[in-house]
Protein backbone atom coordinates (compact mmCIF):
# COMPACT_ATOMS: atom_id res chain seq x y z
CA UNK A 1 0.00 0.00 0.00
CA UNK A 2 2.64 2.45 1.05
CA UNK A 3 4.77 1.39 -1.89
CA UNK A 4 1.96 2.02 -4.32
CA UNK A 5 1.33 5.46 -2.96
CA UNK A 6 4.95 6.37 -3.17
CA UNK A 7 5.11 5.28 -6.74
CA UNK A 8 2.02 7.26 -7.59
CA UNK A 9 3.30 10.47 -6.06
CA UNK A 10 6.64 9.86 -7.68
CA UNK A 11 4.89 9.64 -11.01
CA UNK A 12 3.04 12.85 -10.32
CA UNK A 13 6.15 14.74 -9.35
CA UNK A 14 8.55 13.38 -11.89
CA UNK A 15 7.20 12.07 -15.11
CA UNK A 16 4.21 14.21 -15.79
CA UNK A 17 5.82 17.62 -16.17
CA UNK A 18 8.64 16.14 -18.25
CA UNK A 19 6.69 14.07 -20.70
CA UNK A 20 4.89 16.42 -23.03
CA UNK A 21 7.88 18.47 -24.29
CA UNK A 22 9.76 15.25 -24.79
CA UNK A 23 6.92 13.84 -26.84
CA UNK A 24 6.84 17.03 -28.90
CA UNK A 25 10.52 16.72 -29.50
CA UNK A 26 10.35 13.04 -30.40
CA UNK A 27 7.47 13.70 -32.75
CA UNK A 28 9.40 16.40 -34.52
CA UNK A 29 12.34 14.03 -34.93
CA UNK A 30 9.99 11.32 -36.11
CA UNK A 31 8.38 13.51 -38.72
CA UNK A 32 11.77 14.76 -39.85
CA UNK A 33 13.02 11.23 -40.38
CA UNK A 34 9.84 10.12 -42.11
CA UNK A 35 10.09 13.03 -44.50
CA UNK A 36 13.80 12.59 -45.25
CA UNK A 37 13.70 8.80 -45.56
CA UNK A 38 13.49 7.50 -49.07
CA UNK A 39 12.51 3.95 -49.42
CA UNK A 40 14.76 2.30 -51.86
CA UNK A 41 14.40 -1.22 -53.08
CA UNK A 42 17.78 -2.91 -52.78
CA UNK A 43 18.75 -5.13 -55.70
CA UNK A 44 18.93 -8.08 -53.35
CA UNK A 45 22.40 -9.28 -54.28
CA UNK A 46 25.83 -8.27 -53.13
CA UNK A 47 28.23 -7.23 -55.84
CA UNK A 48 31.92 -6.50 -55.64
CA UNK A 49 32.09 -2.83 -56.48
CA UNK A 50 34.74 -1.62 -58.87
CA UNK A 51 37.44 0.30 -57.06
CA UNK A 52 37.29 3.96 -57.99
CA UNK A 53 37.82 6.86 -55.69
CA UNK A 54 36.80 9.69 -58.02
CA UNK A 55 33.13 8.77 -58.00
CA UNK A 56 30.63 11.33 -56.83
CA UNK A 57 27.90 10.64 -54.32
CA UNK A 58 24.82 9.46 -56.14
CA UNK A 59 21.27 10.43 -55.40
CA UNK A 60 19.43 8.46 -52.80
CA UNK A 61 16.04 7.99 -54.35
CA UNK A 62 17.01 5.89 -57.31
CA UNK A 63 16.24 2.67 -59.07
CA UNK A 64 18.98 0.20 -58.13
CA UNK A 65 19.80 -2.51 -60.63
CA UNK A 66 22.62 -4.97 -59.98
CA UNK A 67 24.68 -6.99 -62.44
CA UNK A 68 26.46 -9.89 -60.78
CA UNK A 69 29.83 -11.39 -61.65
CA UNK A 70 28.09 -14.14 -63.66
CA UNK A 71 26.19 -11.49 -65.67
CA UNK A 72 22.79 -11.93 -64.06
CA UNK A 73 20.66 -8.81 -63.72
CA UNK A 74 18.86 -8.32 -60.40
CA UNK A 75 16.25 -5.87 -59.25
CA UNK A 76 14.41 -6.00 -55.92
CA UNK A 77 15.76 -9.43 -55.05
CA UNK A 78 14.60 -10.99 -58.30
CA UNK A 79 16.54 -11.91 -61.36
CA UNK A 80 14.94 -9.88 -64.12
CA UNK A 81 17.44 -10.36 -66.92
CA UNK A 82 18.46 -7.71 -69.40
CA UNK A 83 15.07 -7.94 -71.12
CA UNK A 84 13.25 -7.25 -67.86
CA UNK A 85 15.00 -3.96 -67.19
CA UNK A 86 12.57 -1.91 -69.26
CA UNK A 87 9.59 -3.40 -67.42
CA UNK A 88 11.20 -2.40 -64.13
CA UNK A 89 12.14 1.11 -65.14
CA UNK A 90 9.10 2.21 -67.14
CA UNK A 91 6.47 2.18 -64.36
CA UNK A 92 8.77 4.20 -62.10
CA UNK A 93 9.44 6.70 -64.86
CA UNK A 94 5.71 7.30 -65.11
CA UNK A 95 5.70 8.41 -61.49
CA UNK A 96 8.83 10.51 -61.74
CA UNK A 97 10.34 11.07 -65.15
CA UNK A 98 13.59 12.35 -63.67
CA UNK A 99 14.23 9.36 -61.44
CA UNK A 100 17.90 8.38 -61.42
CA UNK A 101 19.04 4.83 -62.12
CA UNK A 102 22.08 3.33 -60.41
CA UNK A 103 23.59 0.25 -62.01
CA UNK A 104 25.67 -1.72 -59.54
CA UNK A 105 27.91 -3.69 -61.81
CA UNK A 106 30.18 -6.30 -60.31
CA UNK A 107 33.84 -5.60 -61.06
CA UNK A 108 34.02 -8.99 -62.76
CA UNK A 109 30.86 -8.63 -64.81
CA UNK A 110 31.24 -8.34 -68.53
CA UNK A 111 31.24 -4.77 -69.78
CA UNK A 112 28.89 -5.76 -72.59
CA UNK A 113 26.15 -6.88 -70.20
CA UNK A 114 26.39 -3.71 -68.14
CA UNK A 115 26.25 -1.70 -71.36
CA UNK A 116 23.16 -3.67 -72.42
CA UNK A 117 21.48 -2.71 -69.15
CA UNK A 118 22.45 0.91 -69.76
CA UNK A 119 20.93 0.73 -73.25
CA UNK A 120 17.71 -0.78 -71.93
CA UNK A 121 17.43 1.99 -69.37
CA UNK A 122 17.96 4.68 -71.97
CA UNK A 123 15.43 3.02 -74.28
CA UNK A 124 12.92 2.91 -71.46
CA UNK A 125 13.30 6.68 -71.24
CA UNK A 126 15.73 7.35 -68.41
CA UNK A 127 17.03 10.88 -68.85
CA UNK A 128 20.61 11.32 -69.96
CA UNK A 129 22.75 12.21 -67.00
CA UNK A 130 20.41 10.35 -64.66
CA UNK A 131 22.01 7.02 -65.46
CA UNK A 132 24.93 6.18 -63.19
CA UNK A 133 27.30 3.32 -62.44
CA UNK A 134 28.05 2.53 -58.82
CA UNK A 135 31.61 2.30 -57.60
CA UNK A 136 33.22 1.95 -54.23
CA UNK B 1 -7.34 26.08 -5.46
CA UNK B 2 -10.42 24.41 -6.76
CA UNK B 3 -9.17 24.86 -10.26
CA UNK B 4 -5.85 23.26 -9.38
CA UNK B 5 -7.36 20.14 -7.92
CA UNK B 6 -9.69 19.91 -10.89
CA UNK B 7 -6.82 19.95 -13.28
CA UNK B 8 -4.94 17.35 -11.34
CA UNK B 9 -7.88 15.07 -11.40
CA UNK B 10 -8.28 15.33 -15.11
CA UNK B 11 -4.62 14.68 -15.68
CA UNK B 12 -4.65 11.76 -13.34
CA UNK B 13 -7.54 10.01 -14.93
CA UNK B 14 -6.99 10.77 -18.59
CA UNK B 15 -3.57 11.04 -20.20
CA UNK B 16 -1.41 9.03 -17.87
CA UNK B 17 -2.49 5.52 -18.76
CA UNK B 18 -2.34 6.36 -22.46
CA UNK B 19 1.04 7.98 -22.72
CA UNK B 20 3.71 5.38 -22.10
CA UNK B 21 2.69 2.81 -24.75
CA UNK B 22 2.40 5.65 -27.22
CA UNK B 23 5.91 6.82 -26.38
CA UNK B 24 7.18 3.28 -26.80
CA UNK B 25 5.53 3.08 -30.14
CA UNK B 26 6.81 6.46 -31.28
CA UNK B 27 10.31 5.57 -30.17
CA UNK B 28 10.26 2.36 -32.14
CA UNK B 29 9.10 4.27 -35.21
CA UNK B 30 11.75 6.87 -34.60
CA UNK B 31 14.53 4.31 -34.32
CA UNK B 32 13.25 2.53 -37.41
CA UNK B 33 13.34 5.70 -39.46
CA UNK B 34 16.76 6.71 -38.16
CA UNK B 35 18.15 3.34 -39.14
CA UNK B 36 16.60 3.30 -42.61
CA UNK B 37 17.42 6.94 -43.32
CA UNK B 38 21.17 6.37 -43.26
CA UNK B 39 21.03 3.09 -45.08
CA UNK B 40 22.18 3.60 -48.64
CA UNK B 41 25.25 5.59 -49.63
CA UNK B 42 26.18 5.16 -53.24
CA UNK B 43 29.20 6.50 -55.05
CA UNK B 44 29.51 6.31 -58.77
CA UNK B 45 29.94 7.70 -62.23
CA UNK B 46 27.54 9.32 -64.60
CA UNK B 47 27.12 7.36 -67.80
CA UNK B 48 27.56 9.25 -71.03
CA UNK B 49 26.70 7.88 -74.41
CA UNK B 50 28.38 9.10 -77.60
CA UNK B 51 25.21 10.77 -78.94
CA UNK B 52 25.00 13.10 -76.00
CA UNK B 53 28.62 14.19 -75.85
CA UNK B 54 31.05 16.24 -77.83
CA UNK B 55 32.84 13.10 -79.03
CA UNK B 56 30.73 12.93 -82.17
CA UNK B 57 31.50 16.49 -83.24
CA UNK B 58 35.12 16.86 -82.15
CA UNK B 59 37.90 16.13 -84.54
CA UNK B 60 39.22 12.61 -84.33
CA UNK B 61 42.82 13.64 -83.71
CA UNK B 62 41.98 15.38 -80.44
CA UNK B 63 39.89 12.57 -79.07
CA UNK B 64 41.58 10.25 -76.63
CA UNK B 65 40.40 6.77 -77.56
CA UNK B 66 41.13 4.12 -74.97
CA UNK B 67 40.33 0.63 -76.18
CA UNK B 68 39.69 -2.13 -73.67
CA UNK B 69 40.18 -5.52 -75.21
CA UNK B 70 38.69 -8.92 -74.53
CA UNK B 71 41.67 -9.89 -72.39
CA UNK B 72 41.47 -6.71 -70.35
CA UNK B 73 44.33 -4.75 -71.86
CA UNK B 74 44.14 -0.99 -72.33
CA UNK B 75 45.22 0.16 -75.76
CA UNK B 76 46.01 3.76 -76.62
CA UNK B 77 47.31 4.75 -80.04
CA UNK B 78 47.98 1.15 -80.92
CA UNK B 79 50.10 0.51 -77.86
CA UNK B 80 49.14 -1.43 -74.78
CA UNK B 81 49.40 0.76 -71.71
CA UNK B 82 48.80 0.05 -68.04
CA UNK B 83 45.79 1.39 -66.21
CA UNK B 84 48.04 3.67 -64.19
CA UNK B 85 49.37 5.28 -67.35
CA UNK B 86 45.89 6.39 -68.43
CA UNK B 87 46.00 9.35 -66.08
CA UNK B 88 49.20 10.65 -67.69
CA UNK B 89 47.85 10.20 -71.22
CA UNK B 90 44.69 12.10 -70.36
CA UNK B 91 46.55 14.85 -68.56
CA UNK B 92 48.91 15.30 -71.50
CA UNK B 93 46.10 15.55 -74.02
CA UNK B 94 44.15 17.98 -71.84
CA UNK B 95 47.16 20.26 -71.70
CA UNK B 96 47.12 20.40 -75.48
CA UNK B 97 43.39 20.93 -75.62
CA UNK B 98 41.21 21.29 -72.56
CA UNK B 99 38.12 20.35 -74.52
CA UNK B 100 39.40 16.98 -75.70
CA UNK B 101 36.76 14.31 -75.41
CA UNK B 102 37.69 10.89 -74.09
CA UNK B 103 36.16 7.72 -75.44
CA UNK B 104 36.46 4.46 -73.56
CA UNK B 105 35.73 1.81 -76.12
CA UNK B 106 35.23 -1.55 -74.45
CA UNK B 107 34.99 -5.01 -75.83
CA UNK B 108 31.76 -6.63 -74.53
CA UNK B 109 33.91 -9.31 -72.90
CA UNK B 110 36.09 -6.84 -71.02
CA UNK B 111 35.67 -6.58 -67.26
CA UNK B 112 33.27 -3.93 -66.06
CA UNK B 113 35.68 -3.22 -63.22
CA UNK B 114 38.43 -2.36 -65.66
CA UNK B 115 36.21 0.12 -67.50
CA UNK B 116 35.41 1.78 -64.17
CA UNK B 117 39.10 1.90 -63.24
CA UNK B 118 39.94 3.55 -66.55
CA UNK B 119 37.06 5.98 -66.06
CA UNK B 120 38.42 6.75 -62.61
CA UNK B 121 41.89 7.39 -63.98
CA UNK B 122 40.48 9.73 -66.63
CA UNK B 123 38.74 11.74 -63.92
CA UNK B 124 41.94 11.72 -61.87
CA UNK B 125 43.73 13.06 -64.94
CA UNK B 126 41.46 16.08 -64.88
CA UNK B 127 38.84 15.16 -67.46
CA UNK B 128 35.39 16.68 -67.05
CA UNK B 129 32.55 14.29 -66.25
CA UNK B 130 30.68 15.18 -69.44
CA UNK B 131 33.72 14.58 -71.66
CA UNK B 132 34.10 10.90 -70.89
CA UNK B 133 31.98 8.59 -72.98
CA UNK B 134 31.66 4.84 -73.11
CA UNK B 135 31.15 2.86 -76.26
CA UNK B 136 31.03 -0.83 -76.97
CA UNK B 137 32.79 -2.53 -79.88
Amino acid sequence: MSFKRRRDTGGDDDAKPDLSPMIDCVFILLIFFIVTTVFQKPPGVEVTRPEARMGTTLEKNSILIAVTADDKVFYGGEQVGVQGVQNVVRPQLLEDENIPVIIQGDANAHRGVVADVENECLQAGVKRGRLTLATR
Amino acid sequence: MAFDSDRFEIEDSDPEPDLSPMIDCVFILLIFFIVTATFVEEDGFQVNRPESSAAATASASETVVLVLTENNAVIYNGRTISVDAVQGVVRGQLQLNEESPIVIQSNPKARHGLAMQVHNECLAGGAAVAKITHTID
